[in-house]
């Protein structure tokens, strides 16, 4: 009843601004409140909406704030806060960014990451894409993709998020894990500093070598957590 | 449900409203904790350990403070677990009776006196020599801190034998004043601990009120008798009373009840009462007798069914001298019974506080010195520098009362 009921105001009370993101599993569309003119992103896809589900009730800095989420027949319907500022992506096409500022986003990723893997939810499409820089603070977005971690599975069963981004396990190696976020944010940070992946290029010095912990083939050799990964950013 | 915001009707499951596009659910704010490094904190760590391990070791070795919320305090070493009880009289101390607080009443311009004292107890038994702990003791103080302007002063705690069981004793003395002061026992161990008990002693002024010749007629028994009722009648009941009799010779009986007073005849000699004094049970206080010459014919000098401290009085002439009756007691202290049939006599139910009741005493040409009709108690009458002469009977105790006379002198 919600689903319908969300859907059925939305497309009654709410402009659409533009489609933001269209592929064969749904689409993201910025929509504008006719009455308000407040902007909201709303997310409709095929999947599992657990994530968003999760991330209803707790509001983070690092995070959009998700202000509904309705399922029907394996359909989701989201909508969320939309967050005014730049993609990491666009700005990466004017320039790469130094040490100093790769450091600040990636532990604010970090910081988000951590809410979110301590839900027991993985983001799975960490990618410049997805982070959104409003103001001084790294915004994590779209978790269309992301899934709630469940003990008993060995493999992924579908093969998502971002080609280049996307860990070995999520290809189907091995169930993904909060390690699956590790290995795309360090190869984030590289493309931040380098422009490339890190099997193309990677960045030197320390930030090197902390990007090289986290691109680990083996989950288990890549950085614990999010904490410890914090720890070294520096 | 509704929104509350703009009353649209929503489904119940909704977190935000469409229509008004406001949020409707709580929302918990979640940050990631702030990482510490693990060097740091595995320092940290160690650096406590560190710490720890001090704080333990010197807390195993070093001196404590025990101190007691009053007049009890347990406190053990190698060799036993002891129980320290602090109180007023040796009684307290056998009976592991702690006593915290003592109040007693006393008039604003005189002295009076008691004692403080303390006792131990090891593993629940009575210590039967304090040594045992007190060899222990570096230093053994008790201080006074009065709340207000009076004072107490204290003697140096010692070990007594007349207050055993107690381990250490103490003689406080104090004034109306004194108000109301925090005893303090500090026992300095050798091993550096220290142990404190407290407690409270508490003195209440009385007013002091005195009658003398120049203040009301006192030349007859009757101006006598009206004065007693004017006591009686007009004298607060808490305060203290002293009538100073002049060198007269008063005719006829007298009786104090209902409110006690002091009678004090002449020092120099000279106040002669012919005839009887007696002192009821209803009265409050202590009653003191001092220098009055008791002349009789037959009779009895005095009679008393309260408690009286007799001194430098004398007997002569009655049937019996001076009697305590049915709960009464006499302290007989520096007095003469001359001439009597029986000088003093015991007729009462109640044992007698005073341990040196008959120092200082002569007993002269009586048919009967001493009397010890009927006495319950147990506390043993000493006779000390009493001199009995002439006597038919010095000392007549059918009821084996338990007395005395090792340093009486029978002539």
């Amino acid at each position: 009843m919600l689903y319908d009921y969300l859907t059925s105001v939305l497309e009654k009370e709410y402009n659409t601004v533009r489609v933001m993101k269209e592929n064969e599993r749904g689409v993201v569309i910025l929509l504008c409140h006719k009455q308000s003119g407040q902007r909201f992103v709303f997310h409709r896809y095929k999947g599992n909406g657990d994530v968003y589900q999760k991330l209803l009730e707790i509001s983070c800095p690092g995070l959009p704030q998700i202000l509904e989420v309705a399922q029907k027949d394996g359909m989701v319907a989201v909508l969320e806060e939309y967050v005014q500022g730049d993609p990491l992506s666009l700005l990466l096409e004017a320039d790469l960014f130094t040490a100093e500022q790769t450091c600040r986003i990636a532990r604010q990723i970090c910081q988000a990451l951590w809410v979110l893997h301590s839900l027991g939810a993985v983001h799975r499409d960490v990618k410049p894409e997805n982070v959104i820089l409003r103001g001084d603070q790294a915004v994590l977005i779209d978790f269309d993709a992301s899934r709630v971690v469940k003990s008993d599975k060995k493999e992924d069963t579908q093969v998502l998020g971002t080609t280049g981004y996307a860990p070995p396990e999520q290809y189907g190696m091995a169930q993904t894990s909060a390690q699956s976020d590790i290995y795309a944010l360090g190869v984030m940070m590289n493309v931040m500093l380098t422009g490339e992946h890190p099997s193309q290029k990677l960045a030197s010095g320390h930030l090197g070598r902390v990007i090289q912990r986290c691109t680990q083939i083996s989950p288990g050799r890549r950085y614990k957590n999010v904490l410890r990964l914090i720890e070294d950013i520096r | 449900m509704k929104c509350p915001y703009c009353n649209a009707e929503l489904p119940d499951d909704a977190s935000f409203c469409p229509h008004c596009a406001h949020s409707l659910n709580d929302r918990k704010e979640v940050r990631a904790p702030r990482p510490y490094h693990r060097k740091i904190v595995i320092a940290a760590l160690c650096a406590a350990l560190v710490l720890a391990g001090i704080a333990i070791y010197s807390a195993a070795n070093r001196a404590c403070i025990y101190e007691a919320d009053g007049a009890f305090l347990s406190y053990s070493d190698s060799e036993g677990k002891y129980g320290l009880v602090a109180a007023f009289f040796p009684g307290d101390i056998e009976n592991q009776k702690p006593v915290k607080s003592k109040t007693v009443s006393q008039v604003v311009d005189e002295e009076g006196n008691t004692t403080v004292m303390i006792g131990v107890f090891r593993d629940g038994e009575l210590l039967e020599d304090p040594e045992e702990f007190f060899g222990k003791v570096e230093k053994c103080t008790l201080t006074a801190k009065p709340e207000g302007d009076g004072t107490v002063s204290l003697e140096e705690p010692e070990y007594k034998e007349d207050f055993a069981p107690a381990a250490r004793e103490s003689d406080l003395i104090y004034d109306g004043n004194s108000g109301t002061n925090e005893l303090c026992w500090e026992l300095i161990m050798k091993n550096g601990d220290t142990l404190r008990l407290k407690q409270t002693f508490e003195v209440l002024p009385l007013e002091h009120q005195i009658f003398t010749a120049d203040d009301v007629p006192m030349e007859t028994i009757e101006d006598l008798e009206a004065l007693i009722a004017k006591i009686n009648s007009e004298a607060p009941s808490d305060a203290v009373v002293d009538v100073y009799l002049p060198p007269k010779t008063y005719t006829g009986d007298l009786s104090m009840v209902s409110r006690s007073f002091n009678l004090h005849g002449d020092p120099e000699g000279g106040t002669i009462l012919r005839g009887s004094l007696s002192v009821n049970n209803d009265v409050p206080y202590n009653v003191l007798l001092s220098d009055i010459s008791f002349e009789g014919q037959g009779g009895t000098g005095l009679s008393a069914t309260a408690s009286v401290y007799m001194t430098s009085c004398s007997f002569s002439g009655y049937d019996v001298g001076a009697v305590a009756l049915d709960g009464g007691m006499i302290a007989v202290h520096d007095c003469s019974f001359t001439d009597n049939t029986v000088g003093f006599k015991y007729n009462s139910v109640r044992h007698n506080s005073f341990d040196d009741v008959f120092p200082g005493n002569t007993f002269t040409g009586n048919d009967i010195g001493v009397q010890f009709e009927r006495l319950e108690g147990t506390i043993r009458i000493v006779f000390d520098g009493t001199v009995f002469e002439d006597n038919r009977i010095d000392i007549d105790n059918p009821i084996d009362y338990p007395i005395d006379t090792a340093n009486a002198e029978f002539k």
